[in-house]
């Protein structure tokens, strides 16, 4: 396996466990065993099925963007928290339960009316995945990854984001030890949400930074 | 819906930690999810702590590791489920939620030998 680039531990290492090895046969027998232990615990009155869903689901879709959404809705409505995340990131981060980065640092840079950021990993995929999950295909695409450097502004255009030429654009090149992640503006009309409210409208791209939030 | 992961499980190091692929828990097959679930439900609910499970799920990984030989095979030994499958089935007995017997008795031989398992 030839590496893309100089940095040895950009990407995580290839996890050997993330390959599927067991025959058909295999996965039939476990999964009839799975079935018929699950069942024995659902009838011994310990676990409820709904649960069983539920959980996997938290865990599958709990370590992604909600996490990113929560840490951006909390600065919004908390000027204390806002202020230590810009300049401690990490551990404002980790203050809402939120670490696993494995030795990486957390940048967060604020959007306002006259600054736009927007994040990218020229050399090849490196995201905050604690708070953000799974990188959207594009992120990682060759296109996205050369063009947000050259031509910025034409790619936001793209994501259907035209800013205005007053507005400086920073363009934040993530690293092995380095992983940023925007800080969007607070919609305007927005002053009455909870935040609870407010961590349903902040979305992955957003905090990406290459669209807005809306309201 | 206010339900958080609980970091302990969520951030296990070494070889116990999750499979993930950029970040994700990767899942195989349902049962990997079903197994997964039950293991942290039971825990959520007090039925042990995790770090019971956890030490169980370490010694499954090691012995594997010990009776494994290198991979040249295509399936050279049981994936990470299936050891969290098995330290699950040995901590409900040793708990006593479980009758050793309510356990197919084969399926603790099964998971440590996938060999033996094929030919059941």
């Amino acid at each position: 396996m030839s590496t893309e680039h100089g940095h040895s531990h950009h990407d995580a290492k290839p996890d050997p466990r993330l390959e599927k090895h067991s025959t058909p046969e295999q996965t039939q027998a476990l999964e009839a065993r799975v079935k018929a232990l699950e069942s024995l615990l659902i009838a011994k009155g310990l676990v409820a099925p709904e649960t069983l869903t539920k959980l996997a689901e938290t865990y599958e879709n709990d370590i992604g963007p909600m996490n990113g959404a929560r840490v951006v809705a909390r600065a919004w409505v908390d000027p204390a928290y806002k202020q230590r995340l810009l300049t401690h990131a990490t551990a404002a981060i980790a203050e809402l339960g939120f670490s696993g980065l494995q030795g990486e640092h957390m940048v967060v840079v604020e959007n306002t009316p006259k600054v736009h950021n927007m994040v990218v990993c020229t050399l090849c995929s490196c995201y905050p995945w604690p708070v953000l999950g799974l990188p959207p295909v594009w992120y990682k695409s060759a296109p996205y990854r050369s063009r947000s450097v050259i031509d910025p502004r034409g790619v936001l255009r793209e994501f259907g984001l035209e800013l205005d030429e007053s507005v400086e654009v920073r363009v934040w090149d993530s690293s092995a030890e380095l992983r940023y992640l925007v800080l969007p503006e607070r919609p305007s009309g927005t002053e009455h949400l909870s935040e609870e409210e407010l961590v349903k409208l902040v979305t992955r791209d957003a905090m990406i930074g290459v669209v807005k939030v809306h309201a | 819906m206010t339900r958080r992961t609980d970091s302990r499980i969520a951030e296990m190091s070494g070889a116990t930690s999750l499979p993930r692929k950029s970040g994700e828990l990767v899942f195989h097959d349902p049962w990997e999810r079903r197994v997964f679930a039950l293991a942290v439900a039971l825990c959520e609910q007090g039925a042990y702590q995790w770090d019971d499970f956890r030490d169980r799920l370490i010694a499954e990984i090691a012995a594997a590791e010990r009776s494994g030989g290198t991979a040249d095979a295509p399936s050279p030994h049981p994936g990470y489920y299936e050891h969290w499958l098995a330290a699950f089935e040995k901590l409900l007995i040793e708990k006593g939620i479980c009758a050793p017997e309510q356990i197919n008795a084969n399926s603790v031989e099964m998971v440590s030998n996938p060999m033996k398992a094929d030919k059941k």
